[in-house]
């Protein structure tokens, strides 16, 4: 049905319909000194499927996972099936282009450097 | 009870108040993903000859995976390590989990253990278990 399919910007076809679901997956948010560090959890994705994107200051996560093959009859699940979203809105104290991305066993870990002006600075006393 | 965690919600710098929404959110009905506590989550399928065991360990290192089956049972061991973090490291949320974890399923007939291959891959770890020959379902040619 062609209503059902859009044209993303870079020309790629995708069903905007009758797709299945999607979950936020967990998150860890850590903060270092030089970095906000957010991993997520997105087993079964594969690099390929997953995408990072930063507009207007919001980071959206989004990593599609594949389904087990037809010829397997679902028995018992804990574990819906459908893909991973997640937004976050990132304060200005983030550099937001010098983000960068790793996929592991699973894991999805995205570093946001701070910008000079947010990171600690020791300052010097002054003794007279 | 709330009274002491809510500070850390609002020293919060880095991400906006909106953010707080995302507290509230498992209360609003948003749906879940996974359903029943045990670590880890497990599906389970069947083709007719083999059962499929899908369990999602995501951060967990394949050397650190044991598997180990008898009679109708599949058990899965294995360690996610705690993230090392910088001394200035410091967490505004905490949600996925660590640590060492032992999942025993029973599957619904006997599985021959000889048999059982196991694959990991993008953190998910799928075992396929063939039934044992005495459970194959078997067609009787009717005379």
């Amino acid at each position: 049905m062609e209503s059902q399919i859009e044209k993303k910007s870079n020309g790629q076809a995708v069903e905007s319909a009758g797709e299945a679901a999607y979950f936020e997956p967990p998150a860890d948010v850590q903060e270092t000194n030089e970095a906000l560090v957010i991993s997520f959890d997105v087993p079964g994705a594969l690099a390929e499927d997953v995408e990072t994107e930063v507009r207007d200051s919001q980071l959206t996560l989004t990593a599609k996972v594949r389904p087990v093959d037809g010829k397997w009859r679902p028995l018992y699940g804990e574990v819906r099936a459908g893909h991973f979203r997640r937004q976050f809105r990132l304060g200005q104290q983030l550099d937001q282009s010098r983000i960068t991305a790793k996929l592991e066993d699973g894991v999805l870990t995205v570093i946001l450097p701070k910008v000079e002006a947010a990171k600690p600075r020791r300052i010097r006393i002054q003794v007279n | 009870m709330f009274a002491t965690r809510w500070p850390w919600l609002f020293e919060d710098s880095l991400l906006r108040p909106e953010e707080l929404f995302r507290v509230f959110a498992p209360y609003l009905g948003t749906p879940s993903r996974r359903s029943g506590g045990a670590y880890p989550p497990v599906n389970v399928f069947d083709d007719g000859q083999r059962f499929l065991v899908r369990a999602e360990v995501p951060g967990v290192k394949k050397d650190s995976l044991e598997v180990t089956a008898q009679g109708d049972q599949l058990t899965i061991r294995g360690e996610r390590p705690a993230p090392a973090r910088g001394e200035e490291g410091r967490y505004h949320r905490r949600e996925c989990q660590y640590g060492p974890f032992r999942r025993t399923v029973t599957l619904p007939e006997p599985i021959d253990a000889e048999k059982i291959e196991a694959t990991y891959r993008a953190g998910v770890l799928e075992v396929v278990l063939p039934r044992t020959p005495e459970a194959q379902p078997r067609k009787i040619s009717v005379n």
